[in-house]
């Protein structure tokens, strides 16, 4: 771990109306190394995505419940842990491509395109079991100058 | 979820106004869009230019907006999108799916278009 990595916790409930308190915070941490726009909103796209999916998922939108996150940068890349107490970790499949015919407007998905992007936009991806917990990490790598 | 509509001939205007479009409000905002389809809108203009952000879920409730258009052989163009959000549609390839317009005078030209064929 870098001399110059730093990390904050955050804890929402089990809210879909929540998220957006969440992933702004997250954004606004993130925008403290990120300059690019869309990077900054592929982030949060990221973590609105893993959230999403445990509070659905995992909770099976029951409330009450938590989600944690932790972010932690440096120079080098950032990583998020969205940590749950849930049912089960929503194991991340790697997707290449969203499966569909653009000319077949039939064919087109209305759900399951979360852990596509997150697998698109992410570097890494792993889930994990530690105990209780569900730990999704998702790492992006990044430069000192923001890209 | 609030959204402005208006009508000029045969082209309904939409144009959310929440900077969210994400799981707590795609079903609001696909339940609205379907009920002025379903009160016989076949063209609609869909401008983003208030909205910041779109996960999958607001996605998913922007394509069920386009099949349900496309069972009464309406058309949707949407216009405005800021950057990051343009990006979201070529990530998902949805820029092929979809008309997309820089903004709403040619949107407004395209379905006139499309309306007159």
């Amino acid at each position: 771990m870098s001399m110059h990595t730093r990390s904050i916790k955050l804890i929402i409930e089990s809210n879909i109306d929540h998220i957006p308190l969440l992933s702004k915070a997250v954004r606004s941490v993130c925008s403290t190394v990120i300059q690019d726009e869309v990077l900054l909103y592929n982030l949060e796209l990221c973590l609105v995505e893993a959230v999403t999916n445990v509070i659905e998922h995992a909770y099976h939108q029951k409330l009450g419940n938590l989600v944690e996150v932790i972010v932690t940068f440096d120079e080098n890349d950032i990583v998020f842990h969205v940590i749950d107490l849930g049912d089960k970790g929503v194991i991340p499949i790697p997707k290449k491509e969203l499966d569909y015919n653009p000319k077949d407007v039939s064919s087109l998905p209305e759900s399951g395109m979360g852990l596509f992007l997150i697998h698109r936009i992410m570097d890494e991806v792993h889930l994990s079991k530690k105990g209780k917990k569900n730990v999704l990490l998702m790492k992006k790598y990044v430069n000192q100058t923001g890209n | 979820m609030n959204i402005e509509t208006r009508k000029e001939g045969e082209i309904v205007f939409v144009k959310p106004l929440s900077k969210n479009i994400d799981a707590s409000v795609c079903t609001d905002f696909k339940g609205r869009v379907v009920d002025l389809i379903n009160q016989g809108n076949n063209f609609l203009l869909l401008n983003l230019s208030l909205v910041d952000f779109i996960d999958s879920s607001g996605l998913g409730a922007i394509i069920s907006i386009l099949k349900t258009l496309k069972l009464s052989n309406g058309k949707i163009v949407i216009c405005d999108m800021k950057n990051p959000v343009l990006n979201l549609f070529k990530l998902t390839r949805l820029d092929h799916v979809f008309e997309i317009c820089s903004n709403e005078k040619e949107g407004l030209a395209l379905l006139t278009k499309v309306n007159k064929e």
